[in-house]
Order: C-alpha cells, then sequence, then structure tokens
C-alpha cells in the first residue's frame, strides 16, 4: 500500500524531534538488553515503519493490565507509537461501546488485514463461551477471527499468557490461554499479574522495530524474562549469608533480609521486576517487603501457597506421616509377634540330633 | 527503601559506607575504555558502552568518577526529559545520561567519540526549523503588506 | 502452557513427598517396633556391674574411633567423619531446610551462611568420592560389597549433587535441578528403613545393647 503512513512522518506531526527519537532508540536498546551498537539498527527500523494497527481485546480479566499500561505518567514515546498511533480497538479505553466498537474492529481488520497485531489480555472461557461475551460475540469466536488475519499476538498478562486466575483450580468457566487455541499465528507472551508497563510497551517497540523478540520455551521474550528474580534480587546477599526474615514484622523483616523463608518465589520466577522495577524504577513488592508471588509464572495461583517456603512440602505430609508411624508400629508389633510365633514353633518343632545321626544320613 | 526509616545522620553514614561497595567491574570497564579509545585514534572508530548493562556498585562508580574526572563540556539538554552530556577528564571519552520527564534515570552511556551524535543538530530537526522560520517570516512579512 | 519444571517440583514437593514420608516413616517404626518386640529373653541373674549407664555411655563412647583404627584405615575413618558431620551442616543448617523443620514441627533455628553449607557439602562429596574409591580398591572390601551398599552410597551423593548444582545454577534449568534434588531426597527417604541407611536410627539401639553386655559384668541366666 503506497499510502500508508509512515511512523516516521506520524511522529513529525507529534512534535517528537530527532534528537528525542534517538535519546529513546538508545534507551529503548539499553531497556530491551540490546547492545548499543544495535542503536543504528532500531532507529532505521522503527524509521522505516509503517504504521501497524493495533487490536486489544480484553477478555475474562480485571483490567489490571490495561490500567498498568495507561500508568506511564509521562508521554512517552512507546506511549505514543501505541495509544495515539496504533491503537484501532481497545472497548476499555475507546469512547465507542457495543456494536459501535465492533465495528472500529471490523473495519481495522478489513483495512490491514494479514499485518495487524493483536494484543489479548485475559483468559478465553471455553467450559460455556456465554461466560464473556461483548457486544453478544463470545471471546472464543472474537479470539478465533480477529486472530486469523493477524501478524501475530501479544498475550498480555498471565490470565492470557497461561490462564491466569481464571485457569486456577477448580477453573469453573473453563479458562485457557490464548495459545491453547491459536496454533497457527506467532504469539508472544508477556505475563505478570500485571506485566510492568516497560515490559510491555518495550515488547510492542520491539516488535515494531525489529520484529519478534528472541523467546524462552515459555513464550517470553528472553530480554525480559531471561533471569531469575533471585539471581538480580539486592536482598540475594543476605540469603548467601544464611540471613532471613521469620515474620513479617521481626527483626529479619525491619533490616531487609532475605524473604525466601516468608514464601518467596524468587528463585523460581523469571521477571524483570528486581532489574526495570516498577513505577519508574521505584521499587518492586520484595523490596517493599513482600515475597514474590511468582506471577510471572504458569498456575502461579496454585504452586503451593503464596506464604510457603519453596522447599516446604505442598501436600498434607503431617497427618500423613502421623498414619504411618501408627500404621507402622502396628504392622511392627504383628511382624514381631508373627516372628516370634515362628521362633517357637521352630523350638517345638526341634530334634535333638548327635553325632551318630549325622553320620547315619550322611 | 526498606521499611526502615534511618535519620539524616544515618542515612549520610550509611551513604558513606554503601560508596566503598563494589562489585569490581570498574577497573575492567576502565580498560575496556582505554581500548576504545586506542581505537577511536587509530581507525577513528567510535565505542558506545551501556552502563546499565553491567552489575554496578556505588563504589565502582565512585572509582570511575576518581579517574575519568570531569572536562571542559558539561551539556544538559531539554529532550523529553532531561539529557546529561559532558566530557570527562579524559578527552574522547564522554558520560550521557538520560532522564525521563519525572527525571528518573532512563540510560546511562559511556561513549568513546570526538562528538557524540546527540549533541549535534540533526538534519531533520534543522529541516524543519527551517520550515517554521519560513512560516515566521511569511506571518511577518504578510502582516506587513496589509 | 505449562512450566514442565516447576511442575515436577510440585509433584516432586507434593505427592511424591507423600508417598516417601509415609514409607520412611512406617518403615522405621515398623523396623524399631519389630525389633523390639522380638527382644530377648529375661535375664534372672542380678547383674553385678551396671548395665543400664555402660549401655548408654556405650552410645556415646563409640562416636570416637578405637585407638589404632584410624591409624590403620585412615581414608574409612577421617573420610566417614567427614562426610557424616558435611552432610550434617547441609541438612541441617542450611536455611531453606531449617523452614522444612519449622513447617514440620514448629521450631527453627539459625541457618548458616552458604560459604559453610556449600564448603560442607563440596567436603562431604569428596569424603564420599573417597570411601568409594577404597571400596572397590581394596579387594576384601569389594569382596564384602553389596549391591546394597552401592546404591545407599549414590542414594546419598544425589541429594548432595544436586542441591548443589541447583543452588549454584551449574547446568540445567535450576527449577529442574531443585525437583530434582527433592525427588533425590525422596528416592534416599524411601530406601532409607530397608537398606543401612537404617543404621541412623538403629546405632542407637544396636550401641546401647554392646553396652550392657559389658556392663553386666557376671554370668547370665
Amino acid at each position: 500500500m503506497p499510502n500508508k503512513p509512515m511512523l516516521k512522518d506520524l511522529m513529525k506531526t507529534h512534535g517528537v524531534s530527532r534528537r528525542a527519537f534517538m535519546k529513546y532508540c538508545a534507551s529503548l536498546a539499553s531497556v530491551m538488553a540490546l547492545s548499543p551498537a544495535m542503536v543504528p539498527r532500531i532507529a532505521e527500523a522503527l524509521e522505516n515503519a509503517p504504521r501497524t494497527s493495533v487490536i486489544w481485546l480484553s477478555f475474562q480479566e480485571c483490567t489490571g493490565c490495561t490500567e498498568a499500561i495507561t500508568r506511564s505518567h509521562a508521554p512517552t514515546i512507546e506511549d505514543m507509537i501505541f495509544n495515539a498511533i496504533s491503537l484501532d480497538y481497545h472497548h476499555t479505553l475507546q469512547a465507542a461501546s457495543g456494536h459501535a466498537a465492533e465495528e472500529a474492529r471490523e473495519h481495522a481488520m478489513k483495512e490491514h488485514w494479514g499485518e495487524y497485531l493483536v494484543v489479548v489480555d485475559g483468559s478465553i472461557p471455553i467450559k460455556d463461551p456465554g461466560y464473556s461475551t461483548i457486544a453478544g460475540i463470545s471471546n472464543l469466536d472474537m479470539l478465533k477471527d480477529t486472530a486469523a488475519g493477524a501478524a501475530a499476538i501479544v498475550s498480555v498478562g498471565t490470565c492470557a499468557a497461561y490462564g491466569g486466575v481464571g485457569h486456577a483450580d477448580p477453573n469453573p468457566t473453563g479458562a485457557v490461554a490464548v495459545s491453547e487455541i491459536i496454533k497457527d499465528k506467532p504469539i508472544i507472551n508477556v505475563p505478570g499479574c500485571p506485566p510492568i508497563p516497560v515490559v510491555m510497551t518495550g515488547v510492542l517497540a520491539h516488535f515494531l522495530s525489529l520484529g519478534i523478540p528472541e523467546l524462552d520455551e515459555l513464550g517470553r521474550p528472553k530480554a525480559f524474562f531471561g533471569n531469575a528474580i533471585h539471581d538480580r534480587c539486592y536482598r540475594r546477599p543476605f540469603y548467601d549469608k544464611g540471613l532471613f526474615a521469620n515474620g513479617f514484622d521481626d527483626e529479619g523483616a525491619k533490616e531487609g533480609w532475605c524473604l525466601y523463608k516468608l514464601g518467596c518465589k524468587g528463585p523460581t520466577t523469571k521477571a524483570a521486576c528486581a532489574t526495570v522495577k516498577w513505577n519508574n524504577g521505584v521499587s518492586f513488592p520484595i523490596e517493599a517487603g513482600h515475597p514474590c508471588l511468582g506471577c510471572t509464572e504458569p498456575d502461579f495461583w496454585d504452586n503451593g501457597g503464596f506464604y510457603k517456603p519453596l522447599s516446604v512440602p505442598s501436600g498434607d505430609y503431617r497427618r500423613l506421616g502421623l498414619a504411618a508411624v501408627a500404621g507402622g508400629a502396628a504392622a511392627g508389633v504383628a511382624g514381631g509377634l508373627l516372628a516370634k510365633a515362628t521362633k517357637a514353633k521352630a523350638a517345638k518343632a526341634h530334634e535333638t540330633v548327635d553325632a551318630h545321626d549325622l553320620e547315619k544320613s550322611s | 527503601m526498606d521499611c526502615k526509616q534511618p535519620n539524616d545522620q544515618t542515612s549520610a553514614e550509611m551513604a558513606d559506607v554503601l560508596s566503598f561497595v563494589t562489585t569490581g567491574n570498574a577497573r575492567p570497564l576502565l580498560h575496556e575504555i582505554r581500548h576504545a579509545l586506542d581505537k577511536l585514534l587509530a581507525i577513528g572508530e567510535t565505542t558506545i558502552i551501556d552502563l546499565g548493562a553491567l552489575p554496578f556498585g556505588p563504589g565502582d562508580a565512585r572509582e570511575l568518577e576518581d579517574i575519568l574526572g570531569q572536562g571542559e563540556i558539561d551539556a544538559t539538554m531539554t529532550i523529553m526529559g532531561r539529557s546529561h552530556v559532558r566530557e570527562t577528564g579524559v578527552p574522547g571519552v564522554w558520560r550521557i545520561d538520560h532522564f525521563d520527564e519525572e527525571d528518573e534515570v532512563q540510560s546511562r552511556f559511556i561513549e568513546i567519540t570526538f562528538m557524540p551524535d546527540i549533541l549535534k543538530t540533526q538534519r531533520e530537526d534543522a529541516e524543519r526549523g527551517l520550515e517554521h522560520l519560513r512560516e515566521r517570516l511569511a506571518e511577518l512579512e504578510g502582516n506587513r503588506q496589509t | 502452557m505449562n512450566n514442565e519444571a516447576f511442575d515436577l517440583l510440585m509433584w516432586a514437593r507434593g505427592p511424591a513427598f507423600d508417598i516417601a514420608i509415609i514409607i520412611f516413616l512406617g518403615g522405621i517404626v515398623l523396623r524399631v517396633v519389630e525389633i523390639l518386640v522380638l527382644g530377648r529373653k529375661k535375664d534372672m541373674a542380678p547383674p553385678k556391674g551396671n548395665p543400664v549407664g555402660q549401655g548408654i555411655r556405650t552410645v556415646f563412647s563409640r562416636t570416637s574411633p578405637p585407638e589404632g583404627l584410624v591409624k590403620f584405615a585412615p581414608i574409612t575413618y577421617i573420610g566417614g567423619y567427614i562426610f557424616h558431620i558435611g552432610f550434617f551442616i547441609a541438612f541441617f543448617f542450611f536455611a531453606p531446610h531449617i523452614a522444612l523443620f519449622e513447617d514440620a514441627f514448629g521450631i527453627s533455628w539459625p541457618g548458616w551462611g552458604r560459604a559453610i553449607i556449600e564448603g560442607a557439602t563440596a567436603l562431604a562429596l569428596l569424603a564420599l568420592i573417597a570411601l568409594f574409591y577404597t571400596r572397590i580398591s581394596d579387594p576384601i572390601r569389594r569382596s564384602l560389597t553389596t549391591f546394597d551398599d552401592y546404591i545407599v552410597l549414590i542414594l546419598s551423593a544425589l541429594p548432595l549433587i544436586t542441591g548443589y548444582v541447583a543452588v549454584n545454577k551449574l547446568f540445567g534449568d535450576p527449577t529442574f535441578m531443585m525437583a530434582l534434588h527433592v525427588l533425590s531426597v525422596n528416592a534416599l527417604l524411601i530406601a532409607f528403613p530397608f537398606t543401612k541407611l537404617m543404621h541412623a536410627v538403629t546405632f542407637v539401639m544396636a550401641r546401647y545393647y554392646n553396652g550392657t553386655i559389658q556392663g553386666r559384668k557376671g554370668a547370665e541366666s
């Protein structure tokens, strides 16, 4: 399409100077953990990128992800690209609703068929599609319809990526992740409850500039989900020294020691919280004194309890252990008595043998 | 900050103690800078080092600052938030710190170059400036004619 | 989408641990009770000495080696001490393990630093290797070694190796290595009552029994 608006021109009309663009590209590379040598490539790709249409679908969700992404207070460039330039449909944010909003979605789809980006937050109920509908269209149908013409899908938040709270036991709605339904499109998972805003926009910018980022086995961009929280945590030295908080108000908690024994899931959780942090780098849960819940991992709601240390058994082992002691004692008495009886029987059946008998038998 | 609320005196002491916390990364970084400066002088190649990419303690920052020092140029730029560009005491080695609109650090770089690109006026910006100037002049002269 | 490594960890610390702890506790109690029920014949003659006191004393005194034997079999004795002390330190003073005891019994104690725990683990492993070496290099010991002994040796080494690898992220996915660590402990728990590992419980009974015989002084009837 020759008359497609280019990102470069759109940015110019929004008053973004070339210097601001350079600064943005440099910071973007830094945030995405790319080498500064990549900056010219990012800049060139972004400059020559056409305006990409973004369709944001909200299914079984709490709007926390949308809240998070709109909380990047400063009008940064990624925010501008995303909100002002690319976003064609987002029923929570747009003024139109119901059928009028659906028309906007259909229009965007028709216009950019095969090229638009679909962002999904929320899980999809498949037990009964009636559990969640928009303008009378079930989530399942809307996802299938919209995904058919998408270039790629970004599953934002743990619900869209792995099913999240909807998928938690006993999963009354039969909630599933996007990847359970759509199998023929590239899917980028950006889990988190919610994800860090800069991670969401960073992934989007990566998609626009350099295409689909390198993903791990759980479909997450390695740049943001490459390291365990535990390995980047500023409280890690306390773990290594054996200094732990044993409660939320004890001396250890006040000293800022490691929260492992309060159930911190940092060792098994991959996310950028400890490095990128939240609210423009102010803090993150562990810094605020709360153990990591592991919200970027599949089934984090059912992973043995938020406040149970990772090393503690998650089953009902105490009751079972007591039962085993009782059962073992009973079996031991029975076994002992049986052995005694056998011994007595053997003693009774004992015949005296002397040397003559032995000689006879040999 | 942790739950503890230190008073000013202890936090000053704390900052002093912290300034000795090092990861030992300053020394290899300084060597990397030396190599880059060698390369700049030999073949004119510019090197950019992302300070956000390596673990760096307050003590490392201090050691780096002690050795590089302050040079002749110190520029503050206002580009969607503040940006701080300054030449260190080693000419050819520049510190570039980008801040966002809320003055939080966005990214930090060391650039080994004769002139950081971001300091130069960009062609597109100059073109837009020219356009703007022409418009204003046209307005001005149009007004005078009527 | 599932994180298979984490699911394995959840299985290891959930159902698998439940099964292991049932077999471990039930098995120990079964074997101890069985031994006690079998009992000894009643001794009608009054002892001249103090068998109970000597029995209790022997439980502790046998912890130090008999004179001359350290020189005779240095690797067995010194390696044995290092392994047991190292294993004990790693098991009881690593904070995540203490968290387990706290959850089970409600008691806790301060953990030790990583340097000590990892040093103890490494020493225990080196000792195990040395003990294994003396077992196979000495023809007499080798002929005395049963299949059981090799199993016990491997089962004692695995938790140390997997734990060390998981904490230091030497190789493999750390969550997967943590799952392997818990599984290896489960295997150790299951094997415990039915192998020579049982000595960790029965050594008290055996030493006491031997002590009482020595402390008895006088004819038995």
